[in-house]
């Protein structure tokens, strides 16, 4: 793990960790919103 | 362009392709992942650091482009008044404004190890922040009225006056001194940077094109079916 973080550093890391929370939130807040409108039962 | 200004047509269209959408994104980004972290080389300036640049070029490309369309389809809603062209820039926008957040942080935690600073305000950093309140700017003001119609004009009024930043956005780095570098890719000459970074950086734009559309055909169909229930609501 230290091997890794020293590697990548403190700047890789959270640039990718937040790229991932940002798009990850984004697409599934979007599907579920997708979801409840093609099928209002699911709400 | 005007076979899919139908929207029944567009939903059915696009209907087909975000199966194949939904599929291929995340096997584009989990190779563009490995690409990234594990089959690229460090930089001999830059070291891991480098790294970054498979988030942060990418998003900064789609911020521009998305704009672009936004203020196509800005124009496209107060020329032809198609509500479909206005649905695509809504649909559109607080994407593109995911990106070019995405990019500021993403290029300030990159200017942290390699220029020393997480900020400067040079040309090419300060016009990318102004792109940033111009997605704002459309965003608020497609909620500040009731009346969806005006909403719509106004903010398609800032979006089309915003895109005099794309090329000043763009070029920057060549009208000004700017402690950010020139463009490294798009570029008369051809790309600067070295094929081993080059493929990784490749198909991470892919990965966040497919992505971008994806979300991009998802957020029209939620707009229509929406438009469509309170149709069903007001009858």
């Amino acid at each position: 793990m230290n091997a890794f973080l020293d590697a990548y550093g403190i700047y890789v890391l959270p640039v990718y960790g937040l790229a991932a929370l940002l798009m990850g939130f984004t697409a599934f807040r979007t599907w579920r919103e997708l979801r409840r409108k093609e099928d209002p039962d699911k709400k | 362009m005007h076979y899919l200004a139908n929207p029944a047509r567009f939903v059915r269209v696009t209907s087909r392709i975000t199966p194949f959408l939904a599929f291929f994104t995340p096997l584009v980004f989990a190779l563009g992942l490995y690409l990234s972290f594990w089959a690229s080389p460090p930089d001999y300036q830059q070291g891991e650091s480098v790294r970054i640049m498979y988030i942060h070029v990418p998003s900064a490309w789609m911020a521009l482009s998305v704009y672009c369309l936004v203020g196509l389809a800005s124009a496209a809603l107060l020329i032809w008044r198609h509500p479909l062209a206005g649905i695509a820039a809504e649909a559109a926008s607080p994407l593109g404004m995911m990106f070019t957040l995405l990019a500021l942080i993403s290029g300030s935690l990159w200017g942290k190890p390699m220029w020393g600073t997480f900020w400067v305000w040079d040309a090419r950093l300060t016009s990318f922040l102004l792109l940033f309140f111009l997605y704002a700017g459309h965003w608020v003001l497609l909620h500040a009225f009731e009346d969806r119609e005006r909403a719509g004009r106004a903010a398609s009024a800032l979006a089309i006056v915003g895109l005099i930043n794309v090329p000043i956005i763009k070029f920057s780095v060549d009208w000004w001194n700017t402690l950010h570098q020139p463009a490294s890719l798009l570029r008369w000459q051809g790309p600067a940077i070295d094929p081993a970074f080059l493929w990784p950086l490749g198909i991470m734009a892919l990965a966040f094109h497919l992505y971008f559309f994806l979300l991009f055909f998802w957020r029209i169909k939620i707009r229509l079916l929406s438009a469509k229930e309170n149709r069903v609501a007001l009858s």
